[in-house]
Formats: C-alpha cells, structure tokens, sequence
C-alpha cells in the first residue's frame, strides 16, 4: 500500500512538475511575444529585434528546456512574415493553398504588398506546384512581371510630384525674401534693345510669382560657332547647356546664351580679336554665376552691360567697315584683279575704326582702358596716314597701287606700332640697326605725349604700356594679310586660275576647321538619333541609314533612304540618297551633303531629264 | 526652334507658285534640314520627314501632286504628325 502511495504521489509530483513547466512556458511566450511587438513597433531594425529577444529570454528556463530558441524562432517568423507580407504565417500559409485563379487575384488585390513580397509569394506558390505550371501560367507570370513595372512607374511618378509639390509649398517668411530680391532694378536706358529685354524680365518675373517662385530644369543650345568662340575664352559651353532655375532666372540665362551667340556672330564679321567682345563675354560669364546664386539685381546689370558692349562694336565697327568699303571703292574701282587687296584694306580700316569705337566707348561707359592715351593717339596718326595713302592710290594705277598700299603698311606714320610689328612678319626690321630706330620712334612718341614734367617712372610706365600694344596680334594679323597681297601680286595668273575652279571643297577652306569639325559632329550626332539602321564600315566610316519611302508608283524601284556617313577619323561627314529595286539592289545615287553643306549634283546613273539637259547643251554649244 | 507649322506655312506659301516643279520642292524640303539641324528636335521625326520629302528629286516615282503637297501642309500646320 505504502508503496504504491509512494508511487501515486511521484507520479503526481512529475505531472505537477510537467504542469507548471507548461505554465511557465506558456507565460513566456505570451511576455516575449508582447516585449517583441512592443520591440518592433519602436524600431523596425531586425538586428535589433534579435538581439532583444535573447534578452528577454530568461537563462533559467533556457536551461531547463529548448523552447526558447524554438519559440524565439516562431515568433520571428511570425514578425518576419507580418512586416514583409503584412499578414499573419497562418493567412499566408491559407494563401498559399488557394487554387491558381484565386491566389493571383488576391495577390494582385493586394496594394500594400511590395513588389518583392508579390515575387517571393509567387516563387513559393510556382515551387509548390511546378508540376503543374503549364504554358499559361508562365506567360502571367510575364504579364504579372510588366504589371509589377507598371506600378512601380506609376509609383515613383507619384514620389516625384509629391517632392516637388512639397517643394513648391514655401513659408510665407521665404516667399518675402524671395520678392525683396526679385526686384528688377530700374532702367534709364534708352537703348532699344534693352528696353525690349526689359518687358521680356518683367513679364518673366510676373510668371515667376504666379507660379510662386517655383524652379524647374530647362536646357538650351548653343550654336557651334558660339561654343568655339567661349572655347577660344577657356569658358566651357557645356556649363550653359542646362539652368535649373525660376522662369526669371531661365530668361536671364537666356540673355547671357545670346550675349555669346551674337558676340560670336560679330567676332566671325571682324577680322581681330575685339576687347569689347571679349569685356561682354567676361560679363555674361560672371552674371551666369551670380544668376546661380539668385543675385538678380547684379545679373541684370551685367546683362545690360554685356548688350551695350555688344552693340557698341555692331553699331562702331560695321559701320566703319561700310564707310571704309564704300569710301575707297571710288578709288579702288576697276581693280577688280586684285579682290583680296580690297579686302584687306577694309580689314585694316575696320581694325582702325575699330580702335576708335573702343576709345569713344570706354570714355563713354567709364570702362576703364589703359591704352586710351596711346589708341587716341594712335587714331589722329592713322588719320594723317590714310589721307596720303588716299593721295597716292588716286594718282597711281594697276600694282604700284598695291605697291603703295605696303608702303603705306611700312612707312605709316606709326612707328610705335604697326612698323615694328609688321617688321617682324615682312623681315623689314631685321637688321639691329632698325630695330633701335623702331625703339627710339616710340621714345620720341612718348616722350612728346606726355609733357616735359611726367617723371622717369612713368615714362616706363608708359613705355611698357606700348610694349603691350606692340605685342597685339591684330597688327600682325593685319601684317599678314598685307604679305598675302604682295605675294598674290606677284603670282596673279596662278590665283585667277585657282578662282575660276569652282569646287564645294574650296568654298569650305576658308570654313575655320574646328568649327567644321564641330558642326560634322553635331549633324553626325543628329542623325545617329534618328537612324533607323546603322552600319560601320571597315575603315571605321558610319553610315546612318533613315526610313525608307516608297515609290508611289510600279517599277524597278521600290524606295529610296537618305543616308549620312560620317568620317570620325578625318571628321567629314557627306549625304545622299539612293533609290533600291525590289531585290534591294542600289539603282541610283544622288550626292546631297558634304560637310553640312548642300551641293548641286547629278544623279548616277543621270536621270532622263538630266540625260535631255546634257544632250540640249551639247547641241548647241555644236 | 523650328516646327513642323511653320514649315508648313512655308510650303504653303512656295506652293502659291504655280511653276514650281515637285522635284525642286523635294530639293527645298532637304536644305531646309540643313538650315535648321540646330533647331530641330531629333527625337520629333519632324528631321527624318523632311528628308522623306527630300526624295521627291529622285524620280517621278517619288513626286507628290501639288494638291497631295497642299494637303500636307494643312496638316502640319494644324499640328498633325505626317507620315510619308
């Protein structure tokens, strides 16, 4: 009896035992499962959710029983699972045994599903039955794949315009700020160009507070020329091709785009290098910076200057080049052997009036120059040479009026000038002992412009300045060019005979290369864009190939293409079209294009027309 | 930049004269692409037609009537995409 008592109460004591180590799991996972949640919910870091589960779990009943670690790892599936899928392991493991129709539809319908979370779902449901995943099935997984896309598309495009739509909202403090330095100062100027830009800012500015200051992205192109001429400035043009800005800045930084536009249009028209073109690029450069940082004030001034230097050099120089042409074509009429040397002529009066707009201009504007004493006085000298060259030129005939015009070059009353620079290109200062009587002509000049009294510093001051001036390359330049006369003047059969040699080639010499290069890029660029086929030769020529139009009536041709080729070894570029037949065989040729020029050329073979044309002139020339 | 209106009111006006022949037109059509290359969009097709009418100086094959050329005009300036 005892002893079975004493069994009784063993087996008693062990359920007992078992019970409450049943009661304390069951606590523990109700307390964990809560701290986890709680967990979670303040931090969404899984690496910290793992490290405070080992903490709760107290050391005691880990060691007493495994169920922990099991338990830890159910509730973390279970978090897992809830954070990922946004549903319990129960509903997903009911989704996952819905038939095919019923778990794609409720797949899809789930909007707060990531695009990851779709997938994994997907491969889970596909792993399961990949013994029945037909055809069908693997074309909706495509379809689902492009849906998937789609939304994401559709979901940044909303991110997008919330951002900006958050952007757009500013304080009202901001909006203050914003319209004390939107001011546009006030114009006085009677310039008529700026008056017209002056709407256009204003107009730009009411935009700009209409739509509450907002900035966008606009992009803009510079001609090739313009970018060749901020190349020769060491100012990269790809740093204006995009603005990002309100609709003010954006007319601002249009103004500053056309500034190098036309400065490059009237530097292409001048035979020298304008400091006036040079001092409106400088300004458009700097107000491009300070149209950056919104100082709109400072822009407009600078935009402003930038136009008067602009129009200043239009207005001086191309009407001194008009005088200048039509002044000496009287005189210089029936010369019509020597075209050059009348070019050349102009070239150099326009360099000469040209110097006397930047003079006039600088006093005008107070823009300070430091050789307006030397170009005044330079100009008076100009003066007195070309009424005796005008003299001379209309009392002598044929080549000692070329003769005369080098004389003019040479013996010009500018000995500080244009003798020492000419004398090194000509080679008449070669001999040392010229070379001293240059340097003792400008110490005579300026040793009469400046009175008795200037002391000897600033008479080196001033020598220096001339110095300078010696140096410019627009004397040689012009020195060049009177070379070129004298050396046409003495082979005049050979340049009439290469004149009279009409060739699309030769018109492109005098096409600056770079510019060439350039402008071949920019068409080859194009027409890559809008190839429908491309083919690259051997010798590493691209031909773009475009759409092909079909012949509108029946025959041997089917269609034609235009086709560009381009060289980027040599960097030419040439067009043509050519016509197939139906066995896509090239029937025909026909030269369009070469180096973004258009030529007139026959067709090859020659057309009918072409073939009547020739056979026409041959008879009557018989 | 230059668009497909007012190339079509260019054509319009070229084709008031009644001599011009198809062929000088397609020849037209081409150098206007070359005039215009910095100012056309690449990506608007309105280059690659251009020069679709270009091939008109290919042949009579290619010739477009002045009424088919009228027609075309009055779409592109109505802003509609012409394909040739």
């Amino acid at each position: 009896m005892k002893i079975k008592t004493i069994r009784l109460l063993l087996l008693l004591s062990i359920f007992s035992c078992f019970n409450i180590d049943a009661k304390i799991q069951q606590a523990y996972v109700d307390q964990a499962d809560a701290n986890f949640f709680d967990q979670l919910n303040q931090s969404d870091q899984d690496s910290t959710f793992y490290c405070n589960a080992k903490v709760v779990a107290p050391s005691h009943i880990s060691s007493q029983l495994n169920y922990d670690q099991i338990y830890t790892k159910a509730i973390c599936d279970e978090i897992q699972c809830r954070q990922f899928f946004h549903m319990t392991l129960e509903q997903k493991r009911l989704l996952l045994k819905l038939n095919y129709n019923d778990f794609v539809h409720k797949l899809l319908s789930k909007d707060d599903l990531s695009d990851q979370a779709i997938w994994t779902l997907w491969h889970e449901y596909k792993n399961k039955r990949l013994w029945d995943w037909d055809n069908e099935k693997f074309e909706n997984e495509i379809k689902i794949k492009n849906t998937l896309k789609l939304r994401q598309k559709h979901r940044e495009q909303q991110n997008t315009l919330a951002q900006q739509h958050s952007f757009t909202q500013l304080l009202p403090k901001e909006i203050i700020y914003l319209k004390s330095a939107y001011e546009l100062p006030i114009n006085n100027s009677k310039n008529h160009t700026i008056q017209k830009l002056v709407a256009a800012r204003e107009l730009a500015l009411q935009q700009t507070e209409n739509d509450n200051f907002k900035q966008y992205d606009a992009s803009y192109t510079l001609t090739p020329q313009a970018q060749a001429y901020l190349k020769l400035h060491d100012i990269n043009a790809t740093h204006y091709h995009n603005f990002y800005g309100t609709t003010l800045q954006q007319q601002l930084h249009y103004e500053i785009c056309s500034v190098f536009e036309q400065a490059a249009i009237l530097q292409h028209n001048i035979p020298c290098q304008s400091n006036f073109l040079q001092y409106s690029v400088m300004c458009a450069d700097a107000a491009h910076d300070l149209n950056k940082l919104e100082q709109i004030q400072m822009v407009v001034a600078l935009n402003n200057l930038s136009f008067q230097f602009l129009n200043t050099v239009e207005t001086y120089s191309l009407a001194a080049a008009h005088g200048a042409l039509s002044g000496l074509s009287n005189m210089i009429f029936g010369w019509t052997q020597l075209p050059e040397t009348i070019e050349c002529l102009a070239k150099s009066l326009h360099y000469v009036f040209e110097s006397c707009a930047l003079s006039s201009c600088a006093l005008e504007y107070g823009f300070e120059d430091l050789f307006i004493e030397l170009r005044d006085a330079r100009n008076e000298e100009i003066t007195m040479g070309l009424q005796a060259l005008g003299q001379v030129i209309s009392k002598s005939t044929g080549p000692e009026r070329v003769e005369a015009l080098v004389q003019f070059a040479v013996n010009f009353r500018m000995p500080t000038k244009i003798v020492h620079a000419l004398g090194g290109v000509l080679g008449v200062t070669r001999s040392q002992a010229t070379l001293t009587k240059s340097a003792q002509a400008i110490t005579t000049m300026v040793g009469e412009q400046i009175a008795a009294s200037e002391t000897t510093g600033q008479l080196a001051q001033t020598l220096q300045k001339a110095e300078i001036i010696l140096q410019e390359g627009v004397v040689q330049q012009t020195a060049k060019t009177l070379q070129d006369t004298t050396r046409h003047l003495t082979e005049p059969t050979k340049r009439i005979t290469r004149k009279k040699i009409s060739q699309p080639s030769d018109s492109l010499s005098q096409i600056n290369p770079q510019t060439l290069l350039d402008r071949n890029l920019k068409i080859a660029e194009s027409r890559s864009l809008s190839a429908i086929r491309t083919e690259t030769l051997p010798d590493g020529r691209i031909r773009y190939y475009g759409p092909e139009t079909l012949a509108s009536t029946p025959g041997p041709t089917r269609g034609s293409t235009y086709v560009t080729e381009y060289d980027p070894t040599r960097g030419r570029i040439r067009g043509w079209y050519e016509s197939r037949t139906h066995t896509n065989q090239i029937n025909r040729v026909h030269p369009k294009m070469i180096d973004g020029e258009n030529i007139d050329s026959l067709h090859y073979p020659h057309t009918k027309k072409e073939l009547e044309n020739i056979a026409q002139r041959i008879k009557g020339n018989k | 930049m230059y668009t497909k209106q007012q190339f079509g009111r260019e054509l319009k006006s070229l084709l008031t004269q009644q001599k011009i022949s198809a062929a000088s037109i397609g020849s037209w059509a081409h150098a206007k692409y070359y005039d215009y290359i910095d100012k056309i969009d690449p990506h608007s097709g309105f280059g690659e037609f251009l020069l679709q009418l270009g091939t008109m100086e290919m042949g009579p094959e290619f010739e477009r009537s002045h009424k088919e050329l009228n027609n075309i005009a009055d779409r592109l300036i109505a802003g509609e995409d012409v394909k040739l």
